[in-house]
């Protein structure tokens, strides 16, 4: 049986050795303890005597070669099994191979940082390591510590990673969080004293936002309070106070009879966030709706003509890129649209900026990407954009910076069909724009004739406090000017 | 690591007249760990002093050499030997300055290669740096690299104060780096360096400890969190700046360091982040270091926070 | 090794005494001492005498914390100190260590103000009583830890060897440091390099209330010196003169390069470890009466006195001049104020770091 011979690790420190000089030629016999070679590390000279005993069949490192600790420099055929009972293994078996392929793995740089310094030991790692689980408030949570932790302002709900654009387009929530399953009971988890079990910042957050944390309830492990917990609280409307225990969740009692027809599973993960974020724009936000629609009709001829020249450039061209382009040009004459109310201070944040998300259902959620500075993009660019968005939403490969910075939505709800839908605001943003499914209808024209054409309804959700009922329609009806006049649009206007 | 600390000690030696180097073997053995190479054959044994074995003689004898006007650099052979010389450290090197109002100062030195994963058991793994860090007057560094222990090295044989140096011996020839030419190349003491920045969690480590800390920020990396890697490399005076911010950006820590946990330095910069930052925390912040045994010979690489355990530890924090 | 000027040998079986307890010289060799030497040797042990019962004093009005009693080390003392070139060779003493600094010239205002904690301290009222230091007569800053400043001392003396300075290190201790590893690491360390140093040890016999019969199986500390291939020199040190010649030439020796020599003294402390001891518990009274019979202030009184260089006259105008000087001292001390809070955070380093800086403002608020 072949075995392999190994650069022992020599003394503390020594990482490799140099080969001097092989005291023992291929296909010579060597007996134990025999010396083999002679090695020179930085710190002595020495001969290295045979684990095995039997034939050299290889010289795996040459002289002169420098090889790293517990490499494999030799081959020697062991006599006889019995023997091999009694060499010592210089290394263990599995850290085999480990020092090639380790080494060369590790010399991946790290953003220029020195971290690629640090090599595997020669050894290498046999250490399996651990899969790491990302909990789904992660990065909500920590974004929203850092912020609070350079400026005082209250937290922030937009950005976060999930939607709250519109109820029925949240496909169901693939529970990816944390393992310990979101409490749901009636009462917050208190620690040995009474106290509520709550993460230092999710306090903090509570108290700024003038929420009791005891009324919080949390989705960490053992019922935690967690900052999105506190974020995503719900508290009890004015006046609603007098009617209930402050912030009391609803209870849902089963009807008599149907107890084994009904089942029961935690919510939590993206599910819980997602509600939790519906919840705080409903209750900070003034909805009003506009709904009109646009004869697309030359929008469509134009996306027929030009997608074979995007496709060529390997850019799936759909309508949404055109609604963006004209939804950037319609808020920068509408700047209420893009702004936000900073209730804290009282104050209109009107952007200067336009930032538009599109809402995104994935198999682990409804995710808002942010495509930046929409003003300053070509049809092209747009598109090239949304599809990279959209494919990195369902690979889950979403960076924390793709959800962040909005400043408008666009949720497109064609694919489910129905007329027209009433979208929930992106909070903080002023207002969210639903694009339908493009039908042939009859519609009379100016001429009286009556004509199939391709239309669309466009229902513009928007904030009655930052946004009037005129500027609303105006601003739709910008929208749809730009859509029916496609060219223009594409020209940049 | 090792060539460079030569390097550095030679560079030094000709900079200034006024640096010895005194030790166990630094002469013509040149140290066991060759960190005095050739040092001794060009500046022969007036200024490459060979001590008898006592670590009390050695750190003492710099004392006495640095209150006269030498700047001594004294070696340790391992830190686990230091013991015998710290009276000498505590009572004398620490309180020179102190005591004599200003009169006497100790500008020395003393390196000493420290920590485990060489097989060496507990009498040639120890990590006791959070002895020093506790004893007010002492300057103590812990580098990683090549470049730091250089610049770090210089910095402290010009420093008016006395540095307990403490290099990571697994490291001394398993990290490479090519170094600046500049003579003058200082790494200032007391700040600590970001190797990495990341968002999710922020890993906090130093010498040895730090090649476990990089593969685990490697692993996490290619799972999709993001780490954010800072090397101390100081340990008295610590950079609270750069740990506080990133902390308190990022909400969630992890400190590594292969000395034993109770009363660690990572313990006193775990206590001064809950101190400064309890509000902006996500989770506690978490130790992962050497347990609170002797240092072990069979469990050589068990006693080690390696990148599993850390990586575990991360989990935690995220789970919180 | 051997010195032309040669006057003593190591490793007597006698002390080495120069002036018999009646006051007579003994020694087969001329004094070569002027009498203004003479005379300034004498008062000097004065002070050390005054002193040491003046601090007692204030001890116990509450003014000094602690005070180490070193009344029968004067002779000893004075004799090193005047062995030594004020200014040019380096001390490196230890507690009980009154009349040696004030001989070697450091103002009494210093030791005082030292003693009390005040502002006058030039080490800034950072130690107890008794721990001076001065920069300026490279008096090294003494050291509680008994024996820690043997390495320091052998280190200086390393460091005057290779530099070539001319210089002489004198290290002073008592016969309990001995046994510290400390005491031998530094030792061995300027024997093996041959450094300028000439160990002192001033064996009082009690390290507190251990006998030197149970500090080591050793009949003496001088012939410890053997172990370390340097002379040991056995020395009455209750005559001051013959501790001063002893260590002229130990010093002289050093500094001509023959290497560091180990000088035993033997002393008495009159007193008890420290004003915190009671030494009735372990030591007979008898024992005290008899040593103070050999006090070295009179031995050499009774010298001068022979020689016609000191009468009651001289003694009472001594007397008097040294109480006022001391009473000076106490004054300038107290008039200097106290060193103020947040000096307690200064010279931890060269600068005061941030840390440090932050500890200090919660402290002043």
């Amino acid at each position: 049986m072949a075995r392999e011979l190994r650069l022992p690790e020599l003394a503390e420190s020594v990482v490799e050795g140099e080969i001097i000089r092989w005291l023992v030629a291929e296909g010579d016999s060597v007996a134990l303890d025999q010396p083999v070679a002679e090695v020179l590390t930085d710190k002595a000279t020495v001969e290295l005597p045979s684990p095995f005993a039997g034939t050299l069949l290889k010289h795996v490192a040459a002289e002169g070669d420098v090889v790293q600790v517990n490499a494999v420099i030799a081959l020697i055929e062991e006599a006889d099994a019995s023997t091999a009972g009694k060499a010592p293994p210089t290394a263990p078996a599995s850290g085999a191979g480990a020092s090639g392929t380790g080494a060369s793995t590790a010399e991946t740089v790290d953003d220029g940082d020195k971290l690629s310094l640090f090599k595997p030991s020669a050894g290498g790692d046999t250490e399996a390591l651990p899969r790491m689980r990302r909990p789904a408030d992660r990065s909500s949570g920590a974004r929203a510590t850092a912020d609070q932790a350079g400026k005082t302002r209250p937290a922030a709900a937009g950005g976060g990673q999930v939607a709250n654009s519109s109820a029925e387009g949240a496909a169901g929530a693939a529970a990816e969080g944390s393992a310990v399953g979101t409490r749901l009971g009636r009462e917050p988890a208190r620690g040995a004293f009474g106290r509520v079990l709550a993460v230092p910042a999710a306090r903090k957050l509570a108290r700024e936002l003038g929420v009791s944390i005891e009324e919080v309830l949390g989705s960490g492990p053992h019922g935690r309070v967690r900052v999105d917990d506190v974020r995503g609280h719900v508290p009890p409307a004015a006046g609603q106070g007098q009617t209930g225990p402050q912030g009391s969740p609803l209870p849902y009692k089963t009807p008599a009879g149907y107890e084994d027809r009904e089942e029961r599973a935690p919510m939590r993960g993206l599910r819980r966030l997602t509600a939790n974020q519906m919840v705080t724009s409903h209750l900070h936000t003034v909805r009003a709706l506009h709904v009109d629609e646009a004869d697309v009709t030359d929008l469509v001829a134009l996306r027929e003509k030009l997608k074979p020249s995007f496709a060529a450039k390997g850019v799936r061209l759909s309508y949404l890129p055109f609604v963006m382009k004209a939804v950037a040009v319609a808020l920068a004459e509408f700047p209420a649209l893009n702004s936000s109310l900073d209730e804290v201070k009282g104050e209109i944040v009107t952007k200067r900026y336009y930032n538009i998300g599109m809402a995104t259902a994935t198999a682990a959620g409804l995710f808002v990407p942010v495509i930046r500075d929409v003003d300053k993009l070509s049809v092209m660019e747009i598109a090239a954009e949304v599809g990279r968005l959209a494919e990195s939403a369902r690979g889950g490969k979403l960076a924390p910076d793709d959800l962040k910075g909005g400043t408008f939505s666009v949720t497109n709800i064609g694919s489910f069909g129905g007329l027209f839908s009433f979208p929930i605001i992106n909070s903080p943003e002023a207002a969210i724009l639903g694009v339908h499914s493009i039908k042939k209808r009859p519609v009379v024209m100016r001429d009286d004739s009556i004509q199939a054409r391709h239309m669309l309804y466009l229902s513009l959700s928007f904030d009655h406090r930052l946004v009037d009922g005129a500027e609303g329609a105006q601003f739709t009806s910008r929208v749809i000017g730009l859509l029916e006049n496609p060219v223009a649009l594409m020209l940049d206007l | 690591m090792v060539q460079s600390i030569a390097r550095t000690l030679d560079e030094e030696m000709a900079r200034d007249e006024r640096v010895v180097v005194v030790g166990e073997d630094v002469g013509k053995r040149g140290g066991v760990f060759l960190a005095t190479e050739k040092l001794f054959d060009k500046y022969g044994p007036d200024r490459v002093i060979d001590s008898p074995l006592s670590e009390a003689a050695i750190i003492g004898a710099a004392v006495g050499m640095a209150a006269h006007g030498l700047r001594p650099v004294a070696e340790i052979q391992f830190s686990d030997y230091v013991y015998p010389g710290f009276d000498q450290l505590v009572s004398q090197v620490a309180k020179l300055r102190y005591r004599s109002g200003g009169q006497f100062t100790a500008p020395i030195v003393v390196r000493m290669p420290a920590g485990g994963g060489v097989k060496g058991g507990h009498h040639h793994s120890q990590s006791p740096e959070a002895h020093f860090v506790h004893t007010a007057g002492l300057k103590v560094v812990f580098p990683s690299t090549p470049s730091d222990a250089r610049g770090l090295l210089k910095s402290a044989i010009r420093d008016d104060d006395p540095v307990v140096f403490m290099e990571p011996k697994r490291l001394y020839r398993a990290v490479k780096e090519e170094l600046p030419d500049d003579l003058d190349a200082l790494v200032p003491i007391g700040k600590a360096a970001v190797r990495r920045v990341g968002d999710d969690v922020v890993l906090v480590s130093y010498g040895g400890s730090m090649a476990e800390t990089a593969r685990a920020a490697e692993a996490l990396a290619e799972q999709g969190v993001s780490p954010h890697v800072i090397d101390l490399r100081s340990l008295a005076p610590w950079d609270e700046e750069t740990v506080l911010e990133a902390v308190a950006r990022v909400g969630r820590v992890v400190l590594v360091s292969e000395a034993p946990r109770t009363a660690s330095v990572m313990s006193e910069v775990a206590a001064t982040i809950t101190e400064e930052l309890l509000d902006q925390l996500l989770a506690p912040p978490l130790r992962v270091s050497g347990f609170d045994t002797p240092y072990p010979y069979a469990q050589d690489r068990e006693y080690l926070p390696g990148p599993a355990r850390i990586m575990r530890a991360v989990q935690r924090v995220l789970d919180y | 090794m051997i010195l032309e000027s040669q006057r003593f040998q190591p490793f007597t079986a006698e002390p080495i005494a120069v002036i018999s307890e009646s006051g007579e010289w003994i020694a087969p060799f001329e004094l070569d001492l002027g009498p203004d030497q003479l005379r300034r040797m004498y008062q000097d042990m004065l002070v050390g005498r005054a002193v040491d019962e003046r601090l007692g004093r204030l001890q116990r009005q509450g003014k000094v914390s602690f005070v180490a009693p070193s009344g029968g080390h004067e002779g000893a003392q004075v004799g090193i100190a005047h062995a030594l070139r004020a200014g040019h060779d380096w001390l490196f003493p230890y507690y009980r260590d009154v009349a040696l600094p004030l001989a070697m010239g450091l103002p009494l205002v210093e030791f005082v103000a030292q003693a009390m904690g005040s502002a006058a301290d030039p080490s800034r009222a950072r130690q107890m009583p008794y721990h001076v230091s001065s920069k300026a007569l490279n008096l090294f800053s003494a050291a509680s830890p008994i024996a820690s400043h043997i390495p320091p001392a052998a280190g200086c003396a390393i460091s005057m060897k290779l530099r070539g300075t001319d210089q002489v290190t004198v290290c002073t201790f008592g016969d309990g440091a001995t046994s510290e590893g400390d005491w031998h690491a530094g030792v061995n360390f300027a024997g093996a390099q041959g450094a300028p140093i000439v160990f002192a040890c001033q064996n009082n016999r009690y390290a507190i209330s251990v006998g030197f019969e149970k500090q080591t199986g050793a009949d003496s500390i001088y012939t410890k010196a053997h172990a370390y291939g340097m002379p040991g020199y056995f020395v009455d040190g209750m005559d001051v003169l013959a501790s001063y010649y002893v260590m002229c030439e130990a010093v002289q020796r050093a500094r001509d390069g023959f290497g560091p020599a180990l000088v035993e003294l033997l002393v008495y402390r009159y007193g008890g470890h420290s004003s915190a001891d009671d030494d009735s518990r372990y030591r007979p009274r008898a024992e005290v009466e008899a040593w103070r019979k050999r006090d070295p202030i009179a031995r050499l009184r009774r010298f001068l006195t022979r020689k016609g260089l000191w009468d009651d006259e001289a003694q009472k105008e001594a007397d008097a001049r040294i109480a006022a000087e001391f009473d000076e001292a106490v004054a300038q001390a107290q008039a200097a104020g106290d060193v103020p809070v947040e000096a307690m955070f200064e010279d931890v380093f060269a600068d005061v770091p941030e840390r440090l800086a932050r500890q200090r403002a919660e402290l002043l608020g």
